[in-house]
């Protein structure tokens, strides 16, 4: 008896493992509303909820009817349902993950394309699908936002032989500049501490800076030795003072003027008063020895391949970048990057740049030599917002610090002492943060033979107001209201009355006040951020409204500061249009620039530029001009 | 391991022996399996090397480039360098790298008092569980200008500087002492399990007969570990030239690469610069494995000439 029993739960217990199996092999049948979707990342991998669907903005998605006439949010009667699901690779093993599932074939519906290469050649693959006609005849939101905005079209479309225009991705859009989530900072309080004003500043209110927006001569040095101080004034500020109010990072109030006249670093020549303010502070710490004490930050290869601080120097930067003729070009021999260099050794001379910054290889470029910045031992740092404000407080090596140390956010400096005229007082225009495109989102072959109204409905709506504020910002209060959530994070995290409300400001326009700290962590789990194909609302710049982030005024400070200039010459983002070929060759000529360029830049901060002219000869023989003809094929949409 | 001397042994037939021992062929099959599962079929993806390989095609319909890789690997602009790096670094290892366990082992053998003995096996071969990411960040940290190294040297005349960022070739050296530190404790102890295996008799004969210490080490223990040691350098001859990358990855930086660059890192920013580029790093895989067979059996030919003592 004993013997049978056994036998008989030996064979159950068989039956359920191999039913349990079969049931996990191939693919299921669905029904034909559901689609599943590869993300390259949930929010807070598991800490929030167990998988993506039970995030509740998708919960609220997964429960609504779409429109298919209207192409727009519907109801019971006129709509239909679509059900998303979610596959997400396990956290650092995002592209093995993609690159497995695309040389299986075992790829889902729909693929955030972040991973990818382009999406054109993911199609010539097999891949993706041609999504045109869907997106032509069911997506009026996304073809206006590329009407309005002409220049990114060309990035997201590919156009044939015969002129014919090709959609195989949705792209992700912001509609204005994206809040950065890192840049320059400095110490405030040190700056207040150990700078002395300046006998004059410039003097914005006087005819000359009015019509040229600089004084005649810069910096204050030159314009006193020359005795023309045309666009200067005197300075009416004798002595910096601060006050930390009760809570510093949105009380803190200091007099402090720059010799631009201005009440944050706005000039090269700026900068430079800053790091002998900083000097000084590191001096009387007992850093001077230090290796982790500097005055300023610099990539361990010396230059930021984006541009960033390279494009103060007379625009562009160090790598390909589009010039003011709308042409492409190659910064690596240019006379920006030359003076850019002749900048970065008078620094390192004056031993205002960290003396160890080459050796820093491991340091990611937004966090270098972090113990040493925690610690308060560095003036001026890129990093990222979490870093702001009154946070390295508590890891303070010295008391003093431990009470007032101050990191605010700053702009990449206006050059106005280096290199040539023709390179003096132009904004930076080359940037790593501020695109409006986003990521793409593709359908794979899997969908050819499906009904696809429904989705791109929803999608189309996902670049409307209401939508772009559902997946941006999370549910307002009627939508949470509208439904029962299982599980519910709004209802953990307090959030019953929505993730935003929404009042009038004055001038009539509508105010976005999120109810919660967006910037934090929980942030993304509360919106639909993952969904890859919306159009973000970022309250930034041209647009009738505004968001209050709930953060503190210093994060508010940082973000007005990173976002003052235009990424006008960036140009990574049309890498999306090369073909194959052009891809493979931009690949090897890129990485040998890099490599050359990463072995000679460090040299020349550190020892001068007599190697100028050899590193160029050396340079060109990679054939940079190659990589030029390409993205000059490709901005012309050849 | 092939001795020269062969005992004359009856063979029994495969399928009597199978009959027979069916018991141990069987355990046998698992580690056969996983050779043939895990390493040789995997083998197939050497084709890779003579593809434009391309994920979305697969191994059998990605193009076919012949050579194309080899040319590019070889025709780079770094690869003398990357090469030579290697070669030298390979011979640092195989020469002080190598003889540093060998001669701890012995020293470690001498030491009359058991507790010394085990103690000083343990705090070196400690090093060897150690991480190689800390293991760099603690040499970061020692040869940096203020570093206790650093510091150190410079009671000797030489300069205070960051040694990992000098572009010369300290950095093999650092590189070596780096390799020795970490591993030579953990190779040891089959050195010292060797020692151990030879038999007392053998050192109180030699004792009686007059011997010293050092005399019992050259004529005893030596020529009793020589097998062992002549195994363990062959096998490290066909390894030295793929080991090491991790570390040298970790503390190399733009600036030294002129001494610091070896193949596997330069294979590394080659194959994963602006995109992954699989042919390429499989060509240099490729390379590299044909060159460390090439040595291996070379290595074991010459060991089976001047010791008379081969793996195979």
């Amino acid at each position: 008896m004993k013997r049978v029993w056994k036998r008989t739960i030996a064979v159950g217990l068989s039956l359920i493992l191999m039913i349990s199996t079969l049931t996990g092999c191939g693919s299921s049948k669905k029904g034909e509303e559901e689609f599943t979707m590869w993300i390259y990342n949930d929010d807070g991998q598991g800490v929030y909820y167990s998988q993506y669907e039970d995030n509740d903005v998708i919960q609220w998605l997964n429960a609504q009817y779409w429109d298919t006439e209207n192409k727009t949010l519907g109801t019971q009667e006129n709509g239909s349902q679509i059900k998303l699901h979610f596959q997400v690779p396990i956290l650092g093993s995002e592209s093995d993950n993609f690159n497995t599932m695309i040389a299986t074939g075992e790829y889902p519906e729909m693929i955030d394309l972040s991973s990818a290469g382009t999406p054109s050649s993911l199609y010539e693959d097999g891949v993706l699908m041609e999504i045109t006609e869907w997106v032509e005849g069911y997506m009026p939101n996304y073809l206006a936002l590329l009407d309005a905005n002409p220049e990114l079209k060309p990035l997201v479309t590919t156009t044939d032989e015969e002129g014919k225009v090709h959609y195989y991705a949705i792209y992700g859009m912001n509609d204005s500049l994206i809040n950065p989530w890192g840049g320059y900072m400095y110490r405030r309080d040190w700056v207040v501490k150990y700078a002395e004003p300046t006998k004059y500043v410039w003097d914005w209110e006087s005819e000359y800076v009015i019509q040229n927006g600089h004084p005649e001569v810069t910096p204050l040095l030159a314009a006193t030795q020359q005795g023309n101080l045309n666009g200067w004034k005197e300075n009416e500020v004798t002595e910096f003072t601060f006050s930390q109010g009760a809570d510093p990072n949105n009380d803190w109030s200091d007099n402090v003027i720059f010799p631009s006249g201005r009440t944050d670093p706005y000039t090269v020549s700026d900068w430079e008063w800053m790091f002998e303010a900083f000097a000084k502070a590191i001096d009387e710490r007992g850093w001077t020895n230090d290796t982790s004490s500097y005055c300023t930050t610099l990539f361990y290869l010396g230059y930021l391949e984006t541009g960033d601080l390279v494009s103060t120097f007379g625009g562009g930067g160090c790598s390909w970048y589009v010039d003011e003729n709308g042409n492409a070009a190659f910064g690596g021999t240019g006379d920006t990057f030359k003076t850019y260099l002749e900048c970065m050794n008078s620094w390192y001379q004056n031993g205002w740049i960290d003396k160890q910054f080459e050796t820093r290889a491991s340091d990611m470029f937004y966090d270098i030599n972090s113990s040493g910045a925690s610690r308060g031992m560095v003036g001026l740092t890129y990093n990222m917002m979490g870093m702001l404000g009154t946070t390295i407080r508590v890891t303070c090596d010295k008391e003093e610090d431990q009470e007032d140390a101050m990191f605010w956010g700053c702009s990449l400096p206006v050059n106005d002492m280096y290199g040539e005229l023709s390179q003096q007082y132009k904004e930076p225009d080359m940037l790593f943060q501020q695109t409006l495109l986003g990521t793409p989102m593709g359908f794979t072959t899997k969908c050819e033979d499906r009904d696809l109204s429904a989705i791109f409905s929803m999608l189309n709506w996902f670049y409307s107001y209401d939508g772009a504020l559902l997946i941006s910002k999370g549910l307002s209060k009627e939508q949470y209201e509208s439904m029962e959530f299982d599980p519910d994070l709004y209802a953990e995290q307090g959030l019953t009355d929505g993730a935003y409300t929404i009042t009038q400001n004055e001038d009539g326009t509508s105010k976005i006040t999120m109810n919660y700290d967006s910037t934090g962590d929980v942030g993304g789990a509360l919106k639909g951020t993952r969904l890859t194909a919306y159009l973000a609302l970022n309250g930034n710049g041209d647009v009738d409204y505004s968001i209050d982030l709930g953060q503190s005024a210093v994060t508010t400070h940082a973000y007005e500061q990173w976002g003052m200039y235009r990424n006008r010459a960036y140009m990574l983002n049309y890498n999306i249009l090369f073909t194959s070929d052009e891809a493979s060759a931009y690949s090897k000529v890129n990485t040998y620039v890099n490599d050359y360029m990463g072995q000679a830049i460090p040299d020349m901060i550190k020892h001068g530029l007599s190697s100028w002219e050899g590193y160029c000869t050396k340079l060109l023989k990679y054939d940079p001009d190659s990589i030029t003809q390409i993205y000059q094929r490709v901005i012309d949409g050849e | 391991m092939k001795s020269n001397s062969k005992p004359m042994i009856k063979k029994d037939s495969w399928k009597h022996d199978l009959k027979k021992n069916w018991a141990l062929y069987l355990i046998f099959l698992i580690p056969a399996s996983y050779f043939i599962i895990f390493k040789y079929i995997p083998m197939i993806g050497i084709m890779m090397a003579f593809e434009d390989y391309k994920v979305s095609k697969g191994l059998f319909h990605s193009k076919w480039v012949g050579m194309r890789n080899f040319i590019e690997l070889f025709t780079g602009d770094q690869f003398p360098t990357a090469l030579r790096n290697t070669c030298a670094m390979a011979l640092m290892n195989l020469t002080f790298g190598f003889m540093a366990p060998v001669l701890l082992g012995l020293v470690i053998a001498q030491v009359r008092s058991k507790r010394v003995s085990r103690v000083v096996q343990t705090v070196t071969y400690m090093p060897y569980f150690v991480s190689a990411v800390v293991c760099c960040s603690l040499a970061t940290e020692l040869l940096k200008e203020t570093g206790a190294i650093s510091q150190f040297l410079s009671l000797f005349g030489l300069k205070e500087q960051n040694w990992l960022a000098v572009n010369s070739p300290v950095f093999w050296i650092i590189n070596c002492c780096l390799g020795i530190w970490q591993g030579a404790g953990y190779s040891a102890i089959i050195y010292i399990a060797a020692i151990n295996n030879i038999s007392y008799d053998q050192y109180e004969a030699a004792a009686v007969d007059g011997a010293n210490r050092f005399r019992r080490l050259i004529h005893i223990t030596i020529p009793g570990v020589l097998p062992i040691i002549v195994m363990m350098f062959t096998m490290q001859i066909g390894l030295v030239f793929v080991t090491g990358f991790d570390k040298v990855l970790l503390i190399y930086m733009p600036s030294t690469y002129t001494f610091s660059d070896c193949l596997t890192t330069y294979t590394y920013r080659m194959a994963f610069g602006s995109s992954i580029n699989f042919g390429l790093s499989t060509a240099s895989g490729l390379f590299q494995s044909v060159v460390a067979t090439i040595l291996l059996i070379a290595g074991n030919k010459l060991s089976e000439k001047a010791a008379k003592v081969s793996m195979f």
